[in-house]
């Protein structure tokens, strides 16, 4: 059992919110050290645990990065030269006196247990850990002369089970074998977000696709037309230039029925989060061999990828449609749309590694402690989801993910790459 | 039971705080300066005078194309993504150039509003006055702007935070003329003269200039030629001999406001002049139309290297970078200039009629057409002005300075122009497309307070 507590305080915050106090504590029973446990040689190991925690986070960077975070609740102002002969300012950031923590509760119970001989090893642990005062730029009416206010709102559930599963399959003086499962399995959930209820958010204005933060659904949930079908050719201006382009709009469907495409005939179009990941390693190791591979698995989880926009050309103005086109009202670009919505799903070989230790008698011969031939290769295997144009599902915008509320975004992100290499290690 | 727990229980108890000096956090920034207890002085407001200067300078970056694109002035080279849309007059909602537009003049407005309300900390009385005078001037503009090109708009005129939602909504044009009238009132009064003040700063002619064309815009004809009749008659500005100094010879006389920036300055320069070239980012925007190059007379000698670019005829002539930087260029943008002050007058007299035979209509048409070797109207009595030669002078003389649609439209003649020139270049054209959307992200923010104008979805 343990049971710690801390006081933190932070420049960033405001006069009255600059402390935040948080504890935490756990308490463990190994079952198997109890009376009742000694008589049966079944599990080795058995211990229940809970640990419960709060903690607090005072860490983000503006959007804009020029706005230093040691003094964000402050509205701080930035000099600007002119060719006016005097100095100039403007003032950068709202600000928010209220500004403090976000804090995270996190209650954890699970177990651990080992039997026949700790052949097998079985951890399980559920979570639930709750976010209050999430620290958000919050997108804001330009009106006030503000893109964004830097505010605490909010609460964002992520409710979860994980389990790893360990077992000793083979033992022997020559030869061992080993095998780790793993899955994980997390929920999102925005469970309170005050008066932003509702609230749209979109990455940059060259690429203004669109986010919904709603509650009862992941905080970054995607949001946008649905795909009805494609603009016959015939309506395009240049279809094949080049080869394989793709119109940069498609028809959407009007889903209040109202005979006209407008924003009420956006819905939610999927998530960024994973339902289940997973990973499978073995290890053989047979003599002077070695050998050992892992697979990973990612499931449920989109992306909203804008790679098509570059691959497919949908950027061009050939692919435009036409004059002659009679709807322009009942299409959207792509780029709003759930064609842009892409599963993220894959499973990855995602290594392998074959290797031989040179037998010691050989190597005193050529005055060499120790040899080692090794081939490893990453990503052998790597299957995307049939929907997915792209190099990458795991690829995620490193600048729309600073906030919460754009996550999933893929624009150009470096490809999964495939890797084989050969070596030797020789220690004199 | 005991022996269970004493089993159970490792237990340690471990509370540590560290001693911590509080002061350490609450420390004011050293390399920056926050706004709470700033303004002190007269030196600190005219700083935040000199910030409203600093935020026009993005306003005019991309307005060519929320306005000379939706003209039949100019194009896009390729029709691409949302340079396309101007173009083809079918702009969408979620449009980046517009939402930056919408911004950058807010942007200005706020920071008009912060120098008001802080304006009490200049002591100099004499400052106090002009530095409101110069508030008002960049709020009034920026209005200006935003209900020519969005009808009505969010009138904000005070300090608000991200939680006043009473100020997201739309405010009827009317009313946003109301405060437009007054704040340029204001700045008529209480401005320095050209001469008075650096260039790049308001003075009280670029007031009464601005003043003039709000009024002509409402169509309250008696007081615009009023206000344009002191500038006329006034000696603080002219013609210059040379239609190519206008452009090139910067803080010349005949500019009543700039907008001043600075070559190969990373935060001083503009690079709409980089865009209007076949080598901008978006290959090629605000290129001339066919149907601009046709109503060009070919005796128009003087102007017409300066309408197109010797190097490139489809490129525009005027704002050509002489920076090093292709990219960063220092051409100032020409906001208003006493030519527009001419044919303005010649406007006002007219009243809203189709011809005048008012010989100060037409000395103030001919001034113009003069200077640059063109024809002229006999100003014996005989001669009449014609609102179609009056709207074809503009056209040319005031090309690619961000008039045309707005003329346009103020002389009634949007719907004509701007259907036929669809319709011969295969584009839609329909009355509503002569505002703008109000941009998605606003709507999406303002908590249900704004609505889209007609026919955008």
């Amino acid at each position: 059992m343990s049971v710690s507590a801390r006081l933190d305080g932070s420049s960033k915050f405001g006069p009255d919110r600059k402390f935040g106090f948080f504890p935490a504590g756990s308490i463990g029973w190994m079952l198997t050290e109890e009376a009742f446990m000694q008589d049966q040689n079944i599990v080795q190991d058995f211990k229940l645990r809970i640990s419960y925690g709060q903690t607090g986070s005072n860490s983000f960077t503006f959007i804009d990065s020029s706005i230093p975070e040691e003094y964000a609740h402050i509205g701080l102002l930035s000099p600007i030269a002119t060719g006016f002969g005097a100095t100039g300012i403007y003032q950068q950031n709202l600000a928010n006196a209220d500004f403090g923590w976000e804090k995270l509760d996190e209650i954890n119970p699970g177990f651990d247990i080992a039997f026949l001989d700790r052949k097998i090893n079985l951890s399980f642990d559920y979570y639930k850990r709750t976010s209050r005062d999430l620290i958000l730029e919050l997108p804001i009416p330009s009106a006030t002369g503000f893109s964004t206010a830097l505010v605490n709102k909010g609460e964002v559930e992520n409710e979860g089970v994980e389990l790893e599963l360990l077992t000793r399959n083979y033992l022997s003086k020559d030869a061992s074998w080993t095998t780790t499962v793993t899955l994980t399995h997390n929920k999102n959930t925005l469970t309170n977000f005050e008066s932003s209820n509702g609230q749209i958010s979109e990455v940059d204005d060259k690429r203004p696709a669109e986010w919904i933060a709603l509650e009862g659904r992941p905080i970054s949930t995607f949001y946008g037309y649905v795909v009805d079908k494609e603009i016959p050719l015939e309506y395009i201006n240049d279809p094949f230039s080049p080869i394989n382009a793709q119109s940069q709009d498609i028809y959407v469907r009007d889903l209040n029925g109202d005979g006209v495409i407008d924003g009420d005939d956006r819905t939610i179009l999927g998530s960024p989060y994973p339902d289940l990941i997973w990973s499978l390693t073995n290890n053989v190791k047979y003599k002077n061999f070695e050998f050992s591979f892992m697979f990973q698995g990612s499931h449920g989880a989109e992306v909203r990828n804008i790679s098509g926009q570059y691959i497919n050309n949908e950027f061009s103005g050939r692919q435009d449609y036409n004059s002659e086109f009679p709807d322009p009202g009942l299409v959207q670009q792509r780029i709003f749309t759930s064609d842009d919505i892409q599963d993220a799903s894959f499973i990855a070989l995602r290594n392998l590694n074959i290797a031989y230790n040179l037998p010691n008698s050989f190597l005193i011969k050529a005055g060499v402690q120790s040899a080692r031939l090794y081939v490893s290769g990453q990503n052998l295997i790597y299957l995307m989801a049939d929907d997915y144009i792209g190099y990458n599902p795991e690829g995620v915008d490193s600048g729309a993910s600073k906030s919460p509320l754009t996550y999933g975004y893929q624009r150009g992100t470096a490809p999964i790459y495939r890797s084989i290499s050969f070596g030797i290690n020789l220690d004199f | 039971m005991n022996n269970k727990i004493r089993y159970i229980a490792i237990f340690f108890v471990l509370i540590s705080f560290t001693a911590c000096d509080h002061s350490i956090l609450d420390q004011e920034p050293a390399s920056q300066i926050a706004i709470d207890n700033y303004f002190n002085s007269t030196e600190e407001v005219e700083s935040a005078v000199i910030g409203i200067y600093d935020a026009m300078q993005a306003v005019p970056q991309r307005e060519f194309a929320l306005t000379e694109m939706r003209s039949d002035n100019t194009r896009t080279k390729n029709s691409e993504g949302i340079w396309g849309e101007f173009q083809d007059l079918n702009v969408s909602a979620t449009n980046g150039a517009v939402a930056n537009y919408w911004a950058f003049n807010y942007d200005v407005i706020f920071r008009a509003n912060l120098v008001l309300n802080y304006l009490d900390a200049a002591t100099n009385p004499t400052k106090r006055t002009q530095f409101e005078g110069e508030a008002k001037f960049g709020r009034a503009l920026s209005y200006f702007n935003l209900v020519r090109a969005f009808g009505d708009v969010p009138l904000v005129d005070t300090i608000i935070g991200a939680d006043d939602i009473e100020y997201f909504g739309r405010i009827s044009t009317s009313e946003v003329y109301d405060l437009i009238i007054s704040d340029l009132a204001f700045a008529v009064n209480n401005l320095p003269a050209k001469g008075d003040i650096n260039f790049g700063r308001a003075t009280s002619g670029a007031a009464k200039g601005l003043l003039a064309k709000v009024h002509l815009t409402l169509n309250n004809y008696d007081e615009a030629e009023t206000l344009l009749e002191e500038l006329v008659d006034g000696t603080d500005y002219s013609l210059l001999p040379n239609y190519r100094d206008v452009f090139y010879s910067e803080g010349n006389d005949e500019i009543l406001f700039a907008i001043p920036y600075i070559d190969d300055n990373a935060n001083e320069s503009q690079d709409f002049s980089f865009e209007f070239t076949a080598g901008g980012v978006r290959s090629g925007l605000n290129y001339l139309t066919n149907e601009f190059i046709a109503a060009i007379d070919p005796a128009d000698t003087e102007r017409i290297p300066v309408l197109r670019n010797p190097l490139n005829q489809a490129e525009v002539g005027k704002f050509i970078t002489q920076s090093a930087d292709a990219r960063f260029c220092g051409n100032d943008w020409i906001v208003l200039r006493y030519a527009d002050i001419y044919l303005m007058y010649a406007e006002a007299i007219m009243a809203g009629g189709s011809s005048t035979q008012t010989v100060t209509a037409i000395r103030a048409y001919n001034a113009v057409r003069d200077r640059v070797g063109m024809s002229t109207i006999p100003e014996d009595g005989s001669g009449t002005l014609t609102l179609d030669e009056l709207l074809a002078e503009r056209r040319i003389e005031l090309a690619f300075e961000n008039h045309r649609l707005y003329d346009l439209i103020r002389l009634g003649k949007a719907t004509d122009v701007l259907s036929a020139f669809a319709t011969s270049n295969g584009y839609s054209f329909s009355n509503n497309d002569l505002l703008l959307p109000v941009p998605q992200r606003e709507i999406n923010v303002s908590k249900g307070a704004l609505s889209q104008n007609p026919g955008y979805n």
